[in-house]
């Protein structure tokens, strides 16, 4: 009983995070907030619905499939999230937002100077 | 109860999918659509996950590591031709702003 609470917990949290994500792509108004917004929220909702399924299995050989996934999702989602950060960071500096004017923009946010 | 709460996150994971394939559609940079592209991939994996705590099973975890590490080489492989030609990263930028003067 206390593992099925365990289970629908980790799996309602994992699913608002990965919904929180979803949001925060859709509603962000730089590209730079939107990969900011994608690989926080959408590594720890992965990994909280991975938890869920060790919990639910209760296998030691997938308990060990499932951490090698956990490390590989914290290896890799992070690292897609960074490199496309690097590439807006270093060729996307010219990018009004669509309210404002593009002197304002630039003088005005924090990555514009380069 | 963990049957409802199963259908409850599928709703959830495919609001998500949905919310990611519009910020695909009309994302105004390449990168926009970059990134909703990767955040579908991570839904997918996570309804795998899903559907592998409804039917309790252990046969999906090795689809879900393969399909995870698909969608992380087309986000690399997409960003790394973006960083090797950033002409194209740039033109895309430019067709958004059309009062700024396109040098030739």
């Amino acid at each position: 009983m206390i593992r099925e609470i365990l289970v629908c917990l980790l799996l309602l949290t994992g699913s608002l995070l990965m919904f929180l994500a979803g949001l925060g792509l859709l509603r962000f108004s730089d590209a730079l907030c939107r990969a900011h917004a994608l690989a926080k929220a959408s590594t720890c909702g992965i990994c909280l619905l991975l938890l869920a399924l060790w919990i639910t299995l209760n296998d030691e050989i997938s308990g060990l499939k499932i951490f090698l996934v956990i490390t590989f999702s914290f290896l890799t989602i992070p690292l897609a999230g960074h490199l496309t950060a690097l590439l807006i960071y270093r060729h996307g500096h010219k990018s009004p937002a669509p309210t404002a004017p593009a002197e304002t923009n630039v003088s005005g946010s924090p990555h514009g100077e380069r | 109860m963990t049957v409802y709460v199963v259908f409850f996150c599928f709703f959830l994971l495919g609001a998500t999918a949905a919310l990611a394939l519009v910020r695909l559609l009309r994302g105004p940079s390449i990168v926009d659509r970059i990134i909703g592209f990767d955040l579908v991939a991570t839904t997918v994996g996570g309804m795998i996950v899903l559907l592998s705590v409804w039917w309790r099973t252990h046969l999906f975890i090795e689809i879900m590591l393969i399909f995870s590490l698909l969608g992380f080489v087309g986000t690399v492989a997409f960003v790394s031709y973006l960083h090797n030609n950033p002409g194209k990263f740039r033109a895309t930028r430019r067709t958004k702003n059309p009062s700024e003067p396109t040098d030739p």
